[in-house]
């Protein structure tokens, strides 16, 4: 099974591998609920590397095992669920091979993540400085005096006004926006390596999005931070992202630069994801992706996506298909080619 | 501040109703206190007039009433018709037994329930949370007089472990306190493990596992706070419950407290006693369902902010 995938890997096209080591990479993993007798597997054999500084999107259908994958790279899968191949690493060490205590003290200190609904992510009951402090103090021996200073100057960075008195402040008397904004201060107090940004906009409405998107570029920037973007919305990850991942079914179908993936999509679900989004000219009809996505269990064991694919061949639906390099790096046997630019 | 205002005018508001209507319930109901303290069959009737007269017990309801609440505010808590001792003495000989009583309950059902509930909770369905879950169904099964005389009797009687009536001593105390707080207790525990279990799963438990927050801090910080909304709104019914279910224990184990002389008052209709007794209980109650809100809105500000503006 990893032989063919580890071959192809050596030598896919610059666009995909960062050149110097990865800050995040994502080795063959996969994850699968754990059943009575059996295992379903959720996500199949993903490979990502994220350089350093360097911002690539994830992006796919609900359902298509982005967020169990960052979740897995926390090591905070939901019970019931567990790695069952593969590593991740950070810096080049392993995350999945540490112990809980040793895990936990990398959480929130050299990789964090933030989440989609920033009302129900935060403590209700504990004012945003302590959630802030709290981070900061289980991580460093600081004084609390120190602590305080350290989360007020980071709120202030991440656009708070008033942010010495917000402080005291519960969750609730925040817009979403800031109250993202509060989160983003939570998770990068401590300067970490890496950020796991799981669809933080969502829940936001789009003039907020976009001063979201724009603090975690500048952050990104100015902490050499890097950053992987879960997003299901693909215009706004080529906007903000270096490169783009597409995941399909548990697996990544396509991987490339995001100016180039945005032009020339050879996966047929890349397409249509792009198509999907695209503005139209006014009357043309809304594209969409005709079907659903396969549930897990329910994997065809050819291509994943052959059953809604209109490139379809014969050998489609009869080996499941390994990366192949070109413009872009893609899963698929009967790829779109393009001409020669 | 305005929240903690409103509130008191309530307070006061149904204390004024209570001692109305203990006040008319206890002049309406047939019998009179004359019948203990007179032998109506051999004492001349022109005796006992004379007697109510000087009581004042021959004026109208309203006056009675008006002369009682006044004394009152004044400071003048009336005299025991029957035993001639003021209700201010009666009160002070008593009100220290009951606030232990009632204290030790509290103290089992909270300060031992809720930790209970969350230990079941966090070691959800290992051998201590089936354990817990089965003891506190039985308890919750049996009424607190039952369980007060099987107690009686295996402890007390047949094993002699146990003191089963007086008071005096700390062994005199255990019995009454555990009959007192077992149901309440099971509900506490209950209630806790459920909303615990709850809130463990709750989206902010995972943020903050995702900072890395030690697991312990989680739950015994953040999450035993966030579900302590249910524990705090039981609670405060459960107060109410045990102060009326002391009555009943104090009588079973012959507890000198209040309920043992209210209970008493009653039986022999000894009107200030009874009034002032009842007036007690009814502001104990007043002032645990306020203390129960106002700590509700300390541990959840959302509750603030509905209260300032409702």
């Amino acid at each position: 099974m990893r032989g063919p995938e580890l071959l192809v890997k050596a030598s896919v096209s610059p666009a995909a591998v960062p050149a110097s080591r990865p800050a995040l990479a994502l080795l063959d993993l996969s994850i699968s609920q754990r059943l009575r007798r059996t295992e379903k597997r959720l996500v199949t054999h993903v490979d990502l590397e994220v350089g350093q500084g360097e911002i690539v999107g994830l992006v796919g259908e609900s359902g298509s095992g982005k967020s169990l994958t960052a979740l897995a790279c926390m090591g905070l899968l939901p019970s019931g669920l567990a790695v069952t191949g593969g590593d991740v690493h950070l810096d080049g060490a392993s995350l999945l091979g540490l112990a809980p205590k040793a895990f936990r003290a990398l959480r929130g200190n050299a990789i964090s993540m933030i989440f989609q609904d920033p009302l129900s992510s935060l403590d209700p009951c504990a004012r945003i400085g302590a959630q802030i402090i709290e981070t900061i103090r289980a991580h460093k021996d600081v004084s609390a005096s120190q602590a305080k200073r350290d989360a007020i100057e980071l709120l202030d960075r991440v656009g708070i006004p008033r942010a010495a008195q917000r402080m005291r402040a519960y969750p609730h008397e925040f817009s979403g926006g800031m109250r993202q904004r509060v989160m983003i201060a939570a998770a990068l107090v401590l300067k970490p390596r890496v950020l796991l940004a799981d669809e933080p906009t969502t829940a936001l409405d789009v003039t907020t999005q976009a001063g979201i998107v724009e603090l975690v570029r500048e952050l990104c920037r100015e902490l050499q931070m890097s950053v992987v973007w879960i997003s299901h919305d693909l215009a706004l990850v080529s906007e903000l992202a270096d490169r783009v991942a597409v995941m399909y079914a548990g697996e990544i179908v396509e991987v490339a630069d995001s100016k180039v993936l945005f032009r020339v999509s050879r996966h047929p679900y890349t397409k249509g994801l792009v198509a999907s989004g695209s503005i139209r000219p006014y009357g043309e009809r809304f594209s969409y992706i005709p079907g659903s996505i396969a549930e897990p269990g329910t994997w065809p064991t050819g291509c994943r996506f052959a059953p809604r694919c209109e490139r379809v061949r014969e050998e489609c639906v009869g080996e499941h298909p390994d990366f192949r390099s070109g413009t872009t790096t893609v899963r698929c046997v009967n790829p779109i080619e393009y001409e020669a630019e | 501040m305005k929240f903690v205002l409103t509130r008191l005018c309530y307070a006061v508001v149904i204390i004024v109703l209570v001692s109305i209507v203990t006040f008319y319930s206890m002049h309406a109901s047939p019998g009179s206190v004359v019948s203990s303290v007179f032998n109506l069959a051999t004492t001349p009737h022109s005796v006992i007039v004379a007697y109510e007269r000087r009581h004042g017990l021959l004026d109208p309801l309203p006056v009675q009433y008006w002369h009682f609440m006044t004394g009152l505010l004044s400071g003048n808590f009336g005299t025991s018709l029957v035993s001639n001792l003021s209700v201010k003495t009666i009160v002070a000989n008593s009100a220290g037994y009951t606030a232990l009583l009632a204290g030790s309950a509290f103290v089992l059902i909270f300060g031992v329930g809720i930790p209970i509930g969350v230990l079941a909770a966090i070691k959800r369905d290992s051998w201590f949370d089936r354990g817990v879950r089965a003891f506190s169904s039985i308890v919750l099964a049996i009424p607190n007089f039952v369980l007060g005389i099987i107690l009686i009797l295996v402890l007390g009687i047949h094993l002699h472990v146990l003191p089963v009536a007086g008071a005096g001593s700390f062994s005199n105390l255990v019995l009454p306190a555990i009959v007192l707080a077992a149901a309440e207790w099971s509900l506490t525990v209950r209630v806790t493990r459920t909303s615990f279990l709850e809130q463990l799963s709750a989206d902010f438990t995972r943020t903050l596992r995702a900072r890395g927050v030690s697991e312990r801090r989680i739950q015994w910080r953040h999450v035993l706070r966030n579900s302590m909304g249910p524990i705090i709104s039981l609670g405060i019914i459960e107060v109410r419950n045990l102060l009326g279910y002391t009555l009943i224990v104090e009588v079973i184990f012959r507890w000198p407290g209040l309920g043992t002389e209210l209970v008493q008052s009653v039986l022999q209709r000894d009107y200030d006693v009874t009034e002032v007794l009842s007036l007690l209980l009814a502001a104990a109650v007043v002032l645990a369902s306020a203390f129960g809100d106002i700590a509700l809105s300390l541990v959840d500000p959302r509750v603030r902010v509905t209260g300032e503006h409702g």
